[in-house]
């Protein structure tokens, strides 16, 4: 029982500190997205290395889903950081332009959204939709 | 005991990672020792305010020394100038010019507002028989092309075409054609192109080679987003491999068989390995489909911008070079 309740002690200490070394830990109104939030935080600042940004786009993964998270709802952002994953793939330097450092490939979560405001802009369905009027 | 001494240190460790943390932040705010040394050496010696002699005071001083600056593309100061030139002589015949050529510093510092302001008041104010009277309208009309506020520009296109502002018409379907072209609405650039190009005016070549590249614009290659995306939907990948992306492909084909097929594989043998990899080949599925949507406009996309762009380049008139207020 004793050893239970330190565990459980522990594990409440734990969350705290986690929480409370968020920035604006209590902003974040929707659960889903605060969530996600704390996940990315815990990864970024305790699972990945520290030294470097291994990641070869920038924003890296963890940051794109965390900008991705501030520009659209969470199943957008679940959607476009599962997508992101794939294709950080060691053929992803024929596909981005680098950034102006030469270091990374450039490639931010605003092209990506598909929908909602700010969504990247369907240059084809407005030459398409005219084409095929055009058409007719 | 022991254990006890141990969650005391584990705490204070995670506590200490917070405090750092909190210091980060601090320290990106304040600059380090280094950063203000630097600043120490910048700051000029001498900083006497002697007023200065009379003949920088002049008229013909300050606006040479304005228009050198402009030529010089250092708007900033040279719109000080211009300030400082309206200020000392307010009731002089070249101050619309004057104020025309801060209209056009604040343009090339991407002030769009305040040049839009500035070329209203002098629209405003000046007569429409005035010679700078078109000039100050066409840039009013090219801040909104400039900022990519293309239904602003129409809405006062269509005033001028319903003849409530008198202003040159092939000026007009010039600018028209131009903002179009660069929305990527090729189709009604080259109608509005072929009527009006067939108007003699100096602007006549830009249009003819507006028009061609709008018929060119029919044979940019295309994919469809919606093929796309039901392709991936059958086979992972597929969709990124139709927008040419095979590299994505193969991995997003991997990502999704990989977890999928392992959670079945695993479900009778390790129930919670088995939904774990599941789940994570799921949202890799779904983030699959919602790649190949996008990689399909992605390329569209790229293809027309890269045709806007060089169409833009290669314009004989270019819209920012016409009606400069020489």
């Amino acid at each position: 029982m004793a050893k239970r309740l330190k565990k459980l002690v522990f594990l409440i200490i734990m969350v705290y500190a986690f929480i409370a070394a968020l920035p604006n830990p209590f902003e974040e109104t929707n659960p889903f997205k605060f969530l996600f939030k704390v996940f990315l935080y815990i990864y970024q600042r305790f699972i990945t290395t520290q030294d470097n940004q291994e990641c070869q786009f920038n924003p890296s993964c963890s940051a794109f889903a965390v900008k991705a998270l501030e520009i659209s709802g969470p199943i957008q952002a679940l959607l476009m950081t599962a997508d992101r994953v794939q294709r950080c793939n060691p053929f992803a330097h024929y596909y981005y332009r680098k950034t102006p450092d030469g270091l990374y490939l450039y490639d931010p979560p605003e092209r990506h959204k598909l929908w909602g405001k700010g969504s990247v802009k369907k240059l084809y369905l407005h030459w398409n939709n005219q084409a095929d009027k055009e058409r007719k | 005991m022991r254990n006890r001494s141990i969650l005391i240190l584990l705490v204070l460790i995670l506590f200490f990672s917070v405090g750092n943390a909190q210091l980060d932040s601090i320290n990106e705010e304040f600059p380090s020792e280094s950063d203000t040394n630097n600043v120490d050496e910048e700051i000029p010696e001498s900083t006497s305010l002697e007023i200065p002699p009379q003949q920088y005071l002049s008229r013909t001083f300050i606006l040479t020394f304005a228009e050198n600056l402009f030529k010089a593309k250092e708007y900033e100061k040279a719109l000080l100038e211009y300030m400082r030139y309206r200020f000392y002589f307010p009731s002089d015949t070249i101050i619309p010019y004057i104020e025309f050529r801060m209209g056009l510093c604040k343009e090339n510092l991407e002030e769009y507002d305040a040049a839009r302001e500035i070329y209203e008041s002098l629209t405003r104010r000046l007569n429409p028989t005035h010679q700078l009277w078109d000039e100050a309208y066409y840039r009013y009309l090219l801040t909104y092309l400039l900022e990519k506020k293309y239904t602003e520009l129409y809405s006062k296109i269509d005033l001028i075409k319903k003849g409530q502002i008198q202003f040159p018409e092939y000026t007009v379907s010039y600018l028209q054609s131009v903002s179009l072209f660069m929305e990527g609405n090729f189709i009604a650039a080259e109608s509005l192109l072929q009527t009006a190009s067939k108007t003699s005016s100096f602007l006549q070549p830009s249009m003819n080679y507006l028009l061609s590249r709008s018929k060119q614009a029919r044979y940019i290659p295309q994919r469809n987003p919606y093929l796309a995306g039901f392709l991936s939907a059958f086979i992972p990948g597929a969709g990124q491999a139709y927008s040419g992306r095979w590299g994505d492909a193969f991995y997003s084909f991997a990502g999704c068989v990989g977890g999928i097929g392992s959670g079945l594989y695993f479900w009778e043998k390790d129930k919670g390995f088995a939904i774990l990899t599941l789940s994570f080949g799921t949202i890799l599925y779904f983030g699959n489909i919602y790649g190949a949507i996008n990689s399909a406009i992605l390329y569209n996309t790229d293809f027309i911008n890269d045709f806007i762009s060089k169409t833009e380049r290669d314009l004989p008139h270019k819209p920012q070079e016409i009606y400069t207020g020489h």
